[in-house]
């Protein structure tokens, strides 16, 4: 479903060239739930930009769904839902339904197929009490729901999301935790990148380590489980990147 | 699709407090101020009376020589006390003004007074014009009583003949050609700068941008409908600048309303204006759509747009001296330039179609300049995607 074959990603600053991923490859199966684990700077984002046609690889190619993310960008897009880290990408003088209907929109559905959308996710995120009023006055928990409501409007095959329960309370990454159970029940391929693990040992079949631009582990959880004789992911994963070395 | 992205951009832009001050409110307080200002300088100073110190009190006759507005007052120094605002000029005589009357010669009437204040200036004008008067009155005296004609002292007859059919309202003309311009300029400028910013740094900032760019909509879309929503902030503004610059003209003034009498170009003004505000707006939309692209915040668009907001103010420089018909094609190609041109020779009454054809043309060929620019920035995820 996604195939990243030796990509590497350079930045071209005024005065240096600085090299994001370095030769990477790793592919993900449909219907896999996939944790991304990194420190910051890693090559997270940048992977997650590429996988998403927001970058171009340097070298190297992506095929998501079979499409090429470079020769054929637009029907990986009708594909993919993405949701970055940090911001929550909404529009704060708009209301939550209003950014769900403008997306819906962006992906060319119809006003019925909107509405259904809408009311689904509202009932699923518990927002039907707020999503008539406008992003601004959101908390972080609610902004988060809608950004996610956001991201699956359009019912992709592929998501990729970037830290997203950063910032989130307990009872809402709980939903979120519990969608995400839901979309892996209906056959979604995930990315999800995550500084915590006890959520990627939670959600994910495999798991991706990366460190300073090159994976240094792709693999099954619980082959790395054996291989590693341990269950503390937080350990491995400190471990891993002491060693510096790739399975 | 670009209507319905066009709607949402102009829901959010109207729905912003800020671009709602900046695009309708603020340009209402500069007219206002800017229109009573431009008054000001038209209106004559025949009732302002200023006060003249001098050392000795005037007697009834040679009080008789000054005009009513100047005001005598007895000061023991009377420099002293211009230097000390009491006065705005001083009058000191090294003799008797009626001594003159009474066979003196000669005699030294010193002005003081500073000239670089307006009122000042106006009170040493106005004394040098009195004394001028009765200088005249007293020689064409002594000369007739010698049998002389007094035209023997002005050999040569000058006569000025104003050949500008704005007798009576060319100054009004002068300063709104300036001041209509620089304002619809300047409220383009202001109205389209908040849209501007927060369209493209202000959605690197919240990271809609990524979110908008991974939806299958092309990108030639998304800045099309960006710079429409942008233009029409400019649009919009540089309509409420003219509305309200022509009623609180019409209504509030008594000089400057003089430039809109004997037009009857008014049709054509009207539908030249629009369309010159229209390119106009769709050409500064543009050039802060490229700003904004480049910038990494919306402070730094702020500060990148400073010069632009200067650009509409600049023109003022190059053409305040310059007189309707030496206004060279030069003037008509030059960007900017030719806004000030174009509104200056209509409202002397002149509807030149090449002039506005050019004035069109030039501005229409920056806008195609501009928009390819910012398409090509547009298309470079360096300047797009948020770090």
């Amino acid at each position: 479903m996604i195939e990243v074959r030796n990509v590497t990603k350079k930045f071209r600053d005024k005065k240096r060239s600085v090299t994001a991923l370095n030769h990477v490859d790793f592919m993900v199966s449909e219907g896999e739930v996939a944790g991304l684990l990194g420190e910051n700077g890693a090559g997270k984002t940048t992977l997650l930009r590429i996988i998403a046609t927001l970058l171009q690889p340097t070298e190297g190619d992506v095929h998501v769904a079979g499409y090429s993310t470079i020769k054929e960008a637009k029907q990986i897009k009708r594909k993919i839902g993405v949701l970055f880290g940090g911001e929550t990408g909404l529009y704060d003088r708009l209301t939550g339904k209003e950014n769900l209907e403008y997306f819906a929109m962006l992906y060319g559905m119809s006003r019925h197929e909107t509405k259904v959308a809408i009311d689904d996710l509202a009932v699923k995120f518990g927002m039907k009490d707020y999503l008539n009023r406008k992003i601004g006055g959101y908390s972080k928990g609610m902004r988060q729901k809608v950004a996610i409501a956001r991201t699956v409007i359009h019912d992709p095959d592929i998501i990729l999301l970037d830290e997203p329960t950063t910032g989130l309370d307990i009872t809402s990454s709980n939903v979120f935790r519990q969608f995400i159970h839901q979309l892996k029940r209906q056959g979604k391929t995930i990315i999800f990148s995550s500084h915590i693990m006890e959520e990627i040992q939670m959600l994910c079949d495999s798991v991706m380590m990366i460190h300073k631009g090159q994976v240094v582990y792709q693999g099954d959880l619980e082959q790395l489980y054996d291989e590693e004789n341990s269950k503390d992911l937080n350990f491995i994963f400190m471990s891993k990147l002491a060693r510096g070395v790739s399975l | 699709m670009i209507w319905k992205m066009y709607k949402k951009e102009m829901t959010d832009a109207l729905r912003d407090r800020r671009t709602l001050l900046l695009t309708a409110f603020l340009p209402i307080l500069m007219l206002s101020g800017l229109v009573f200002f431009y008054e000001s300088l038209l209106v004559p100073n025949t009732h302002e009376s200023y006060t003249i110190a001098v050392p000795a009190a005037l007697d009834k006759q040679e009080s008789k020589i000054f005009s009513d507005q100047l005001h005598f007052t007895v000061f023991p120094d009377p420099k002293e006390a211009v230097n000390q605002g009491h006065a705005k000029a001083a009058l000191i005589f090294d003799g008797s003004l009626n001594g003159l009357d009474h066979g003196n010669k000669k005699l030294t009437a010193t002005i003081y007074g500073d000239s670089l204040s307006q009122d000042a200036s106006a009170a040493m004008t106005q004394l040098t014009s009195d004394l001028e008067r009765y200088k005249e009155e007293i020689v064409a005296q002594k000369l007739s009583s010698k049998d002389i004609d007094k035209d023997v002292l002005n050999p040569i007859q000058i006569n000025k003949e104003e050949l500008s059919s704005n007798k009576g309202n060319a100054a009004s003309i002068t300063a709104l050609s300036i001041f209509l311009p620089m304002m619809i300029a300047l409220s383009i400028a202001i109205g389209g700068l908040p849209a501007a910013s927060d369209m493209f740094a202000g959605e690197k900032e919240r990271q809609t941008m990524e979110a908008l760019l991974m939806s299958p909509v092309s990108r030639g879309k998304i800045l099309t409908a960006k710079w429409l929503a942008i233009s029409t902030m400019g649009v919009i503004s540089g309509f409420i600048a003219v509305a309200v610059t022509v009623v609180e003209i019409m209504f509030l003034t008594e000089f400057l309303k003089l430039a809109f009498n004997n037009n009857d170009q008014i049709p054509v003004i009207i539908g030249a204006s629009i369309i010159m505000i229209t390119l106009f707006a769709l050409l500064i939309g543009a050039v802060l759509m490229v700003i904004s692209i480049i910038a990494k915040s919306v402070k730094e668009t702020q500060s990148y747009s400073s010069p632009i907001m200067i650009l509409p103010v600049l023109p003022v420089l190059f053409l305040s001296s310059v007189g309707v018909n030496e206004l060279s094609i030069t003037y008509f190609m030059t960007p900017v330039v030719n806004l000030y041109a174009l509104i200056k020779e209509m409202l002397y009454g002149i509807v030149d179609i090449p002039h506005m054809l050019i004035t069109f043309g030039t501005t229409g060929l920056c806008v195609i300049i501009a928009l390819l620019l910012s398409r090509i920035l547009f298309l470079k995820d360096k300047w797009i995607l948020s770090k």
